[in-house]
């Protein structure tokens, strides 16, 4: 037998072995015969690991350090408050020129309010994002007279560190997109008509956000959505 | 001296090859290029250490298979603030060593430490690293880790029969008290060390203290506590605590290569301000390497030596028995056994006029140069610095001390600090004392923290023996060790990058400790532990820390917890703040005060007589060990054994480190061993060569070990490495070379008389890079001295081949906004090995393993050569870190039939990891050597742990693939997108390679051509600036800037005469 018709008759083999998997359903990974460094013996980012208990490779960094990248001055335009503990009255200066001007500063306001806020709280700011018109979960209206008049500083405290069934933004928004954040929410305020304190459904949803924890049993968690249209 | 002087790198080379070929052994630079079997995969026990140095075969899940394996995202469940996967965040720390202190800043990725850097704003580390800071990482990682708390029944010897013991006494004298030839602890005891205990927990710990503090005396008379020295003002605090609630109990600070000589002479620690001095004398003192504080004075040594435009010259001298990175970057180095280094100090001491005794017994020749030096020094003042290295006797450093103070150096080169919080004088005595104390019985509980005594206490002392008159030992260790298998309690410790802490550096500056991820295993910190000892409950180290600084920083404007943020930010605690009840002052005598030390009647008469005639006076607080470390005498051998610390493994508690094992020892260039060195002479006399294994000597015991032979060793001298032969050290470090600690006594802990080394019969291979990349003996270092640069700058780039300008390719496109170049300036490079370490961290470059390295086939992208130049009995040294040179016309991108090396538009010689198919033909054609191939899948049983180790950032290469250095082109990449992100071009400086950052003496400059103004552009217009093989018409864009030598016009000419046939070279 040549060496050639071995040849030939080992292609065929393989061609049948190879084609015969062709439509074959596999709940098995793909065959991947040439590794190829495509995953290698380190840990990248959101990777799992068997090592740690819940199975991921990223740990938390340790309660109370502090790192090169962080603020060293926990100041009202980190927290906030001011030295009494108090929420700051207006947004601190240090965040507009984080972002050199007025106009970059709405600009990146109205952008970040868009990506984070809208969902639940609606372009508009009043409260009928998308959340609340697909699941009925409610938001806070942000045009009620109460949160006109809250200090900036509230506003920027419910972003950090979440209030009612909200949760902390933090991970997502960074200290100065907050501020920026606030600014577009007082923007919102001042282009729309006042909101009273006392209509239900915002009420309710305020209700919420001022329990600090789960709606109450006898408010309901929303009105039909034809109904606040109507309104 | 540039011109026509010959550049060797081994005794080979110098010697007449063919006599060589006709003994039947071929030089190494001679020999095939392959080793027989070198194509064969390593089996056997080769194997394990090859592909298992890292750890367990845990391999990757599904590699071994031909499915993609299934891998998960794991997103945080609640994402922390501030951290964006994929970006890495810094945090200062402090990495605690011995009672020094060094602040870094640490690369976390997601949480996780992947890379240690030096802190700029702290004064021991100004930004860079040594190979022992940075190598902490794989400490951390270390799979061999202790995991859990250990509990061991143990039967305790009858106290009574303690003083059968030998060296029961207080303080043995020497070779009599030394037991004859205890045989080491079998391995499978020490292996039992995890076996035989069964798995405890820090609650059944915590219950058991409290039973054991109700058992003991009241007053805690039988409790002991042995720790290694640490400069801790919260562990302070706590050890004072534990004081009070147990009067009577011992805490004994003891470091088995510590600083006690210096503390016992001087009662303070001497802080060397390198940067301000003229003229420096090390006495038997590596003050660039591996000295305490050594990253400080690298960096103020090299401050001192910038010779362009003018700048100032200092100049160096070293008097020391075989050739240490000091003595190598030293202007003029005396080889003098370390013995005789005291007679050295006592004549420089007789000619300034500070005490000693000038009629030693120095050769005329030393006493001349003595002379020399001293009459520089006299010139210098103020500018003036002399040191005493470890290894001397208090004797020297109270004499260097005067000399100091003579020269009105005081306060300016040298100034003195409290010792650190967990030091004391006579540590020495203080642990023989405690043992002496285990044998009679009288310790019912002893504390080991973070120390290893049965492997490191000196032998006459038998520590392990008195263990076993010890009813309970607690240790808390790193990893179960030697130690580990005579404690009742071996308790996993936090290591610094787990737990919070505080540490004072030399100079006073106090730093925080800050933790980068939680505890990996179920470890206490040792702050943690004593809090627990003292208190009977568990507090967090993070209250106790907070509680030694809170009234310091309490009275700070914004109060406590601003300045408390502050400091963890900046790394540094702020001048002025010194922790309440440290005790961190202790009244210690002014140096010179305890000048008129020592003097034990080994000394032979030649007792200092009083070093400044003011303070001849006055006692010495404490009294070292009498005798200590001069003289001793241990046996009847000829010779004078001298124990150095490791640059490699410290003093054996770095032995499981990976990279420090396999990271080329300075001036031997051995890894993975502690070779007995000793000069051409010497070797010549006892019937010796280089690779030949030998009996080592001394005290009755004996080692086996292999020799090197070492150009420029003082004659009649054998210098070993503490550290190795490990036998409990893990999977990496254990068996690695031979344990000469059993040599070493309590009566000459550093250096002895009367050693003997003869022939064992057989060769060792040792695993030495010596010969590796050589590039034939072509003119690549440079060196002028400061006259001759000063005459003509240009006097090193002389004998420059003229580089022909014919192209014998295309050049590649260089149109990349910024073009990336880098400079190493060789006078400022002192071939320290941290920028080797610091590119293995930053690049995930594997480590290969001993029978790896000995065919050549190591894997670090940055090597340090090393030649020798002149004589072989007194040769100088010159150091050259070779990286990739990235050269315009590159040799290796020509010959590559894939395109797997190609050239980016930045200059950079680039490698595409996953086009190599290993043909290796462009390390053939690198003229460099620069190029490394992965000959073996080294990566692929890396253990999870040490897959943390790894930055993310960079491709963990596989089998078959070439690799080299890439100018970190992960840290252009991150700084560009960075710049991009913020519209901006890139600051000079802004991208800083991994061996530039932790450069300590800043030899390495590297930024973009294309700016004028850039560091880099700068230094490549000194007139010191030459490449390599410029004849090549290669155009690298790595260069350098030529070694200025400052030499002293005066110096009388060595003794011995320079045999000709020596000169001869290549």
């Amino acid at each position: 037998v040549s060496g050639h018709r071995l040849r030939l008759a080992t292609l065929a083999l393989l061609a049948v072995a190879l084609g015969g998997c062709r439509g074959c359903v596999s709940n098995r990974p793909p065959i991947h015969l040439n590794p190829n460094m495509d995953y290698q013996p380190k840990v990248q980012a959101q990777e799992d690991s068997e090592f740690f208990a819940d199975g991921g490779g990223m740990r938390h960094p340790v309660p109370g350090t502090v790192a090169l990248e962080d603020p060293v001055e926990l100041d009202a335009f980190v927290t906030g408050k001011d030295a009494g503990g108090a929420p700051v009255a207006s947004v601190p200066a240090a965040a507009r020129e984080r972002f050199g001007g007025e106009e970059a500063f709405a600009a990146r306001g109205l952008e970040r309010y868009e990506i984070y806020c809208a969902p639940c709280h609606g372009s508009a700011g009043d409260g009928q994002g998308m959340l609340r018109r697909r699941s009925g979960v409610a938001s806070a209206d942000l045009r009620l007279a109460r949160l006109r008049q809250a200090p900036d500083g509230h506003l920027y405290d419910v972003i950090a560190n979440g209030l009612g069934l909200m949760p902390s933004y933090a991970a997502q928004v960074p200290v100065a997109d907050r501020w920026a954040i606030v600014a577009h929410v007082r923007a919102l305020q001042a282009a729309s008509p006042v909101t009273g304190d006392a209509a239900a459904p915002d009420a309710a949803a305020d209700a919420v956000d001022a329990a600090g924890g789960e709606a109450p049993a006898d408010a309901p968690p929303a009105a039909e959505p034809a109904a606040e249209e109507g309104r | 001296v540039s011109g026509d002087r010959r550049y060797w790198r081994s005794l080979e080379r110098l010697r007449d090859s063919p006599a060589l070929a006709a003994e039947g052994r071929l030089p190494e630079h001679l020999r095939p290029e392959l080793a027989a079997g070198a194509d064969l995969p390593p089996d056997g026990p080769t194997r394990r250490s090859v592909l298992g140095l890292m750890g367990a075969s845990m391999g990757l899940a599904g590699l071994a298979g031909c499915r993609r394996p299934e891998e998960a995202i794991v997103p945080w469940v609640q994402a922390p603030e501030d951290v964006t996967p994929g970006l890495s965040r810094h945090y200062a720390s402090t990495f605690p060593l011995a009672g020094s202190a060094a602040g870094v800043v640490v690369e976390s990725h997601e949480g996780r430490p992947t890379k240690i850097e030096g802190n700029p704003r702290h004064p021991s580390s100004g930004g860079a690293a040594s190979a022992w800071t940075q190598a902490a990482i794989l400490h951390l990682y270390d799979p061999d880790r202790l995991r859990a708390p250990l509990r061991r029944e143990r039967t305790v010897a009858d106290a009574g029969a303690a003083g059968d013991a030998a060296g029961g006494d207080a303080a043995p004298d020497g070779a009599a008290a030394v037991p004859a030839e205890t045989p080491p602890p079998p391995a499978e005891r020490v292996a039992a060390a995890a076996a035989g205990a069964a798995e405890g927990s820090w609650a059944d710990f915590v219950s058991a203290w409290g039973a054991r503090a109700e058992a003991l005396a009241a007053d805690g008379g039988g409790l002991a506590v042995l720790a290694g020295h640490h400069a801790s003002p919260t562990l302070a605090r706590l050890a004072g605590e534990l004081r009070r609630r147990f009067p009577r109990s011992r805490w004994v600070g003891w470091e088995p290569a510590g600083d006690d000589h210096a503390f016992d002479a001087l009662g303070r620690r001497p802080v060397l301000h390198l940067d301000r001095a003229r003229v420096v004398v090390a006495l038997d003192a590596d003050l660039l390497h591996t000295e305490s504080e050594a990253v400080a004075h690298a960096r103020g040594f090299a401050a001192g030596r910038r010779p362009d435009d003018g700048g100032a010259m200092n100049r160096l001298y070293a008097v020391e028995p075989a050739p240490t990175v000091t003595g190598a970057n030293a202007d003029h180095r005396v080889r003098l056994a370390a013995s005789q280094v005291g007679a050295f100090a006592a004549a420089l001491a007789a000619e300034l006029g500070a005490g000693g005794d000038a009629a030693g017994e120095l050769p005329a020749a030393v006493r001349r140069q003595a002379a020399a030096m001293a009459s520089d020094l006299r010139t210098a003042g103020s500018a003036g610095l002399v040191a005493a290295g470890r290894r001397q006797p208090p004797r020297v450093h109270a004499l260097a001390a005067a000399i100091n103070r003579a020269l009105g150096a005081e306060g300016t080169t040298v100034t003195y600090e409290p010792l650190p919080d967990g030091a004391a004088r006579g540590a020495a005595a203080a642990l023989a004392g405690l043992v002496a104390a285990m044998r009679r019985g009288e310790i019912d509980t002893l504390v080991v923290l973070g120390t290893n005594p049965v492997h490191a206490a000196p032998a006459d002392l038998d520590f392990a023996g008195a263990l076993e008159r010890v009813p309970e030992v607690v240790q808390l260790t790193h990893a179960a060790d030697e130690t580990s298998a005579h404690a009742g309690w071996v308790l996993p410790e936090a290591g610094w990058l787990e737990a919070w802490g505080d540490a004072r550096a030399a100079g006073g500056t106090a730093s925080v400790v800050q933790p980068l991820i939680a505890p990996l295993f179920d470890g206490r910190s040792a702050i943690e532990l004593v809090a627990l000892l003292a208190r009977g409950e568990e507090v967090p180290g993070h209250d106790l820390v907070r509680e030694t600084w809170q009234d310091a920083l309490g009275g700070a404007a914004g109060g406590f917890e601003t300045a408390w943020r502050r400091a963890l930010h900046a790394g540094v605690l702020p001048d002025a703040a010194a922790p309440a009840g440290a005790g961190a002052a202790p009244a210690a005598a002014a140096p010179a005060e305890a000048a008129a030390e020592e003097g034990g009647p080994a000394e032979g008469g030649r007792a200092a007589d009083g070093g400044d005639p003011a303070a001849a006076a006055s006692a010495p607080e404490v009294s070292p060990v009498e005798g200590a470390g001069e003289a001793a005498v241990a046996g009847d051998g000829e010779l004078e054994l001298i124990f150095a610390l490791s640059p490699s493994v410290h003093d054996g508690r770095f032995a499981n480190v990976a990279w420090l094992q396999e990271m080329p020892d300075p001036v031997t260039k051995v890894t993975w061993d502690n070779p007995a060195r000793v000069s051409p002479a010497t070797a010549a006399g006892l019937g010796l060569e280089d690779g030949d294994v030998a009996v080592l000597g001394a005290h009755g015991r004996s080692v086996e070990l292999p020799v090197v032979v070492q150009p420029g060793q003082a004659d009649g001298t054998v210098v070993v490495e503490l550290g190795y032969g490990r036998r409990a050290a893990g999977r990496v470090g254990s068996g690695v070379g031979a344990d000469v600690y059993p040599l070493r006594t309590s009566a000459a802990p550093w250096f002895v008389r009367g050693a003997s080394l003869a022939p064992a019969g057989g060769r060792a291979r040792l695993a030495r890079t010596q010969e590796h990349g050589s590039m034939e003996g072509r003119n690549l270092v440079r060196e002028a001295t400061l006259d001759e640069h000063r005459r003509d700058p240009r006097v090193a780039a002389h004998g420059e081949t003229e580089a022909e300008a014919v192209e014998l390719w295309q050049r590649p496109e260089l149109d990349g906004t910024y073009q990336w170049g880098m400079t190493v300036d060789l006078a400022a490079c002192t071939g320290c090995n941290a920028c080797v370490v610091a590119c293995q961290s930053e690049n995930n470059v594997p480590v290969v393993g001993p029978d790896q390295v000995s065919k050549g086939r190591e894997l670090q992208w940055l090597r340090v050569d090393r030649y020798y130049a002149g004589d072989a009995a007194e040769p100088d040294l010159v150091f050259q870190p070779v990286p990739c040179m990235h050269c315009e016309n590159a040799p290796c991108e020509q010959v590559c039939p894939v395109a797997a090396t190609v050239h980016d538009a930045e200059g950079i010689n680039a490698m595409v990891y996953n086009r190599c198919i290993g043909t290796r033909y462009c390390s053939n054609n690198c003229p460099y050597k620069v190029r490394r191939f992965n000959y073996f899948n080294f990566t692929r049983e890396t253990p999870e742990l040490v897959r943390m180790a790894m930055n993310p950032d960079v491709t963990v290469r596989s089998r078959g693939v070439m690799e080299k250095c890439t100018y970190c082109i992960q840290r252009i990449n991150e700084g560009k997108a960075a710049a991009k992100r913020e519209g901006r071009r890139l600051a000079d400086g802004e991208v800083r390679t991994a061996c530039q950052q932790t450069c300590p003496s800043q030899a390495i400059t590297f930024g973009d051509l294309t700016d004028p103004d850039s560091a880099v552009s700068r230094s490549k217009r000194s007139p010191r600036n030459y490449v390599l093989l410029a004849e090549l018409h290669n155009l690298p864009r790595t260069s350098y800037l030529a070694r200025i030598r400052n030499p002293n016009p005066d110096w009388p000419a060595s003794g011995g005469a320079r045999s000709e046939a020596t000169e001869v070279a290549t």
